[in-house]
């Protein structure tokens, strides 16, 4: 059922994008471009989700790799050419890890140690903290239709990986794991001015609560929470790229509550923010309650991502009050228009948000989680009171805000790969030193040692 | 019928025939030689092609002059040789159509040396003696470093210069390990030696096991004899580099499963010669994907890419597996088509621009846009993107290495791609991007030279796949492994006792 | 087995290996190469000594040779004088390049 599930998300991100693109692109070529490739995108993650072996599931994540890479290097050739490299990285560790298992292993629980080398190789695409390094940039760069295909569908192609390695065993590291990422993704978030690494690193918050339910034992939580968080994150990204569309920025300095004549981006944005914030009535409410579940047995977890919770309230209040909120009017009244096309992709996918918020039950069934009284008052209190806490502390820190600076993060670490691998080359490259004896010698050195080993 | 038991004499006999004919006739009658290179290149390909299906099923064994196996020189061929054979049959076809059809006419010089080459070739792939194996050797060799210094410009003689040193010397310890072999058993039949080995003392063993690794490592391009070998295959021409890069490597190879396999399966000191193969191979993958980056030639990067992929093929063989053997020979199959592709890419790239440095190749894919996309897909194969050809063989040695815990050598074989991928994207997004005015505005329009042949070594990258998807096809080379690894069939043949 | 020729041939060796190793003169890299081929061919001739033999020609008046080795150094050594020939045509033509046979100037081949 997980894999039904997981199926109607890519299909309806994927056709959202599609939508969006026709929009947000100007020139035919880039709409038949981007459409063809998420089309093929869209079969191999089905082909992932439906694979019958670990080696299927590996040959269509890899293919979902390319397809990826080939949507964001027409614009972004830099940041492609790092997600492939990262991806790859992984995928060789899952490759290793499958190898290790026997190599024929069916799509299933994984035992043993090997299952150290699967989380590892899966955790580059799921973002688990330190493999994390690629998700802000390539999320936050890429054009915002492939944004919302690789925050949507792409990570939750990882995520699913990994709770089928784990099947159902609880794995505290990866509930530890998963709080650390869910709070570090808020703090990052906070200080950012950029909408798109914004919603990256939200990204990165909400795969912690995905991976901390996966960790706990909660599948269905984990779910749950991928395909609303695949439908609103989906929405906000396309935002985003309405902003951007228009105004030419998505920087939200230089934005100063424009985005506010754009009014269906407006509406959904609000509606995809309360869903990210866990308010009642969106899909986003009935998520957080199924991924706190299993989470009893962990009180800290639960805490982490109550404040992490928190955090997303007062991020998004950031974001929304200076996209959308009080500021300047555009120059001379010209009304601005907002692609209908984006609109169309964003509503598609902020129905579903609608209307599984308002009917949270039928999916939690449809997953196997536990029968519980969903809007009770206790529930309904919790959910209202983050979000009072959280909208609080951002008026009250809203000056504060606008001056943090970013932390560094893992990224520093990997962009001094390149140069360090350079220097790793080199001796390689004066072995090579183009002297006729030197290379006789190693020659005949080499026979030398090898008649020794061999004796 | 009789001619069954003669066809692995014709894929030597005939280009060697060819090859003097065709120089003769050149001198005469310079204006019509292509029918007659085309038909010299398409009969080998044909009787090697033959040969390699007659030796599929059976081992096929034939006694030259009739003498017995312990007097004479004898022919076999098995599994083993015929995916070598196949290698070789359609491997040269494409190098000969290439260096004499799409580029300089003059080439044409030079007909003789390739069917010589080509020849001898064909002669390591059946031979069962060991000193006849160093004689074929020595003819491809001598072939090979003229047509890899036929260029005749400063680099071009310096590599052949190089590759004949190196290439000397390896024949050197060739005839070396060949006279302690003898020495210590009396006879130079592969198949009576692998019997006799027992009786060789131990220490001449091991100086004829390392000389003849050397001897074959220098032939192959195996680390750390290596040197050579990014000289010469950058170096020569387009058709010559394919040969060199897709076909001459693969059959040294071929010498060293053989040898090694019939004559050394597990040593008595502390390291057997498979566990060599496996750090040797390590070394050379590492070298050879390392080096690749920040290569300025097109050439010298895609011939750094094969000493990394000979790299996989030794682990394949050290894994001493019948899977791992049959994962090296179907990599060696994938790596041919695709090096091959590649070079032929490179060459024509070469001619349109006028430079061999890829950051000037601007711009290709917009007016090449299929051949640029048959190079995407074959370069994607030698890195390891599936579901095409290349990954498959990975995928086969990588399991192969882990079944036997050969940790350090599946690490290596599953990072290979993504150090292939870095050094291949960068040239491949200058091929998609933006060209240089200059350049288009001159050369719009010209076909690119060898295009028809790279479309179809492009589709090979995806058909090469079905040998492993089809499990009746993946069975094949894994047997072909298994006769590699267990030669009793093939020993038996040769001394009359036949295994079925 | 003569030990006198294997003593000279391992000499022989050791003292090609010298010369291809310390000398930059390309024509004496090559004479080195020619000096460890010899001595290859020196200890497999030495191998078809048979005490009292005779040449391994028919018809035979006592024990005969080891004819085989002979074959194969006379083959060897024809494959040597090829490469010898090539190689001297490499140095020559790269002398009208360079204007040098010093093997540590051919050096445009690197990295």
């Amino acid at each position: 059922m997980d894999r039904h599930i997981l199926a109607f998300l890519a299909v309806l991100v994927s056709g959202a994008s599609v939508l969006a693109s026709a929009g947000y692109f100007s020139s035919p070529e880039d709409r038949r471009f981007y459409s063809s490739w998420t089309a093929v995108f869209l079969l191999t993650v089905l082909g992932c989700l439906f694979s019958a072996s670990w080696l299927g599931y590996l040959v269509f994540l890899e293919l979902s790799t390319a397809a990826l890479f080939f949507l964001t290097a027409r614009k972004e050739p830099r940041t492609a050419f790092r997600y492939l490299t990262a991806q790859l990285a992984g995928a060789a560790l899952l490759l290793g890890g499958i190898a290790g298992a026997g190599g024929g292993l069916a799509f299933g629980p994984v035992e043993g140690d090997v299952r150290l080398l699967f989380i590892l190789g899966l955790g580059v695409k799921t973002a688990l903290p330190g493999l994390h390094f690629w998700l802000p940039e390539t999320h936050g760069r890429a054009p915002a239709p492939v944004s919302a295909l690789l925050s949507g569908v792409a990570v939750k192609t990882g995520a699913f990986g990994i709770l089928t390695a784990l099947g159902g065993v609880p794995s505290p590291g990866l509930v530890a794991a998963g709080a650390v990422m869910a709070l570090w993704g808020v703090i990052q978030a906070l200080p950012q001015h950029d909408a798109k690494r914004l919603l990256a690193y939200h990204t990165v918050s909400q795969l912690g609560y995905v991976m901390a339910s996966a960790g706990a034992g909660g599948a269905a939580g984990a779910v749950y929470h991928s395909l609303a968080h695949g439908l609103f994150k989906g929405c906000l990204f396309l935002c985003a790229g309405s902003l951007e569309k228009s105004f030419g920025t998505r920087d939200l300095g230089l934005l100063e509550g424009r985005g506010r004549e754009l009014r269906w981006t407006r509406w959904l944005f609000w509606l995809s923010a309360a869903a990210i914030m866990g308010l009642p009535g969106t899909v986003g409410y009935g998520s957080k309650i199924f991924v706190k579940e299993p989470l009893g047995s962990w009180p800290l977890a639960g805490i982490a991502l109550a404040v992490a919770n928190g955090g997303t309230v007062m991020s998004f209040c950031k974001m929304g009050y200076y996209a959308f909120g009080p500021g300047k009017r555009s120059a001379g009244g010209r009304s601005v228009s907002e692609s209908g096309w984006m609109v169309l992709g964003m509503v598609l996918l902020s129905v579903p948000v609608v209307v599984l918020g308002l009917f949270p039950g039928v999916l939690g069934r449809l997953l196997g989680g536990g029968e519980q009284e969903l809007f009770s008052a206790g529930k309904l209190a919790e959910s209202l009171g983050v979000f009072c806490a959280g909208a609080a502390l951002f008026f009250l820190f809203r000056k504060r805000l606008g001056t943090l600076g970013e932390l560094p993060d893992a990224d520093r670490l990997t962009d001094r790969l390149p140069a360090f691998f350079a220097r790793a080359v080199l001796p390689f490259r004066r072995l090579q030193g183009g002297y006729l004896r030197e290379y006789l010698l190693a020659a005949v050195s080499a026979a030398l040692l090898l008649a020794v080993l061999l004796f | 019928m009789i001619f069954s038991d003669y066809w692995m004499l014709w894929p030597i006999v005939v280009p060697l025939a060819a090859a003097f004919v065709l120089q003769v006739l050149d001198y005469f009658v310079p204006e019509r030689m292509e029918g007659w290179i085309r038909i010299s290149a398409v009969v080998t390909a044909a009787a090697a092609l033959g040969a390699s299906f007659s030796g599929w099923n059976a081992v096929r064994v034939l006694h030259v002059g009739g003498w017995a196996a312990e007097l004479g020189i004898i022919l076999v061929t098995d599994r083993l040789s015929s995916v070598f054979l196949l290698v070789s049959s359609l491997g040269g076809a494409a190098s000969a159509w290439t260096v004499f059809f799409p580029f300089r006419r003059e080439n044409r010089r030079f007909c003789g040396l390739f069917f010589i080459l080509w020849g001898a070739l064909n002669g390591i792939l059946v031979t069962g003696d060991l000193f006849n194996m160093y004689v074929f050797f020595e003819i491809l060799a001598v072939s090979a470093y003229v047509l890899a210094g036929a260029a005749m410009t400063r680099e071009g003689l310096e590599a052949g210069l190089k590759y004949l040193v190196l290439g000397t010397v390896g024949a050197l310890f060739l005839l070396m390990g060949t006279a302690l072999l003898y020495m210590g058993s009396g006879t130079l039949n592969l198949a009576l030696l692998s019997s006799a080995m027992e009786s060789v003392p131990r220490g001449a063993a091991a100086a004829a096991a390392a000389c003849l690794l050397t001897g074959l490592g220098l032939k192959m391009g195996m680390f750390p004899f290596h040197f050579w070998l990014p000289d010469a295959h950058s170096s020569a021409s387009t058709g010559v580099s394919m040969i060199l890069s897709g076909v001459v490597v693969k059959a040294s190879f071929y010498a060293l499963l053989r040898i090694v396999f019939l004559l050394f399966p597990a040593g008595s000191g502390f390291f057997s010669v498979p566990d060599i193969l496996l750090a040797l191979g390590v070394l050379s993958l590492a070298a050879g994907h390392l080096s690749a980056q920040r290569q300025h030639d097109v050439k010298r990067l895609l011939a750094w890419s094969t000493v990394a992929h000979m790299g996989y093929l030794l682990i394949g063989a050290g894994c001493a597996s019948p899977l791992g053997i049959g994962g090296a020979l179907l990599h060696a199959l994938n790596h041919g088509a695709a090096k091959m592709g590649l070079f032929l890419g490179a060459g024509g790239l070469y001619s349109l621009s006028g430079s061999r440095n890829w950051r000037s190749f601007g711009g290709a894919a917009s007016r090449h846009p299929r051949e640029t996309g048959a190079m995407a897909l074959l370069a994607a194969s030698l890195a390891g993107i599936p579901p095409l050809g290349g990954f498959w063989s990975k995928w086969m040695i990588l399991l192969a290495a882990a079944e036997r815990g050969a940790w350090v050598a599946a690490l290596a074989v599953a990072a290979g791609t993504v150090l292939s991928c870095l050094y291949y994207v960068p040239l491949f997004f200058v091929l998609y991007g933006p060209s240089r005015p200059e350049v288009s505005a001159k050369k719009s329009g010209a076909p690119f030279p060898g295009g028809r042949l790279l479309l179809a070594l492009g589709a090979s990258a995806v058909l090469l796949a079905l040998l492993y998807l089809v499990p009746g096809l993946r069975e094949q080379f894994v047997s072909a492994g298994t006769s590699a690894l267990v030669p009793d069939a093939y020993i038996g043949n040769v001394l009359g006792r036949p295994v079925p | 087995m003569i030990t006198m020729s294997f003593v000279t041939a391992a000499l022989l060796f050791a003292l090609g290996l010298f010369t291809v190793l310390t000398r930059r003169n390309a024509f004496k890299t090559v004479i080195g190469l020619t000096l460890m081929e010899s001595a290859v061919l020196l200890l497999l001739i030495s191998w078809a000594y048979v005490p009292d033999g005779w040449a391994p020609i028919l018809p035979l008046k006592g024990p005969g040779a080891d004819p085989l080795p002979h074959a194969l150094t006379l083959t060897a050594i024809v494959i040597g004088a090829c490469d010898i020939a090539l190689a001297f045509a490499f140095i020559m033509k790269l002398n009208r390049f360079e204007k040098t046979v010093d093997v540590d100037r051919f050096r445009r081949l690197r990295g």
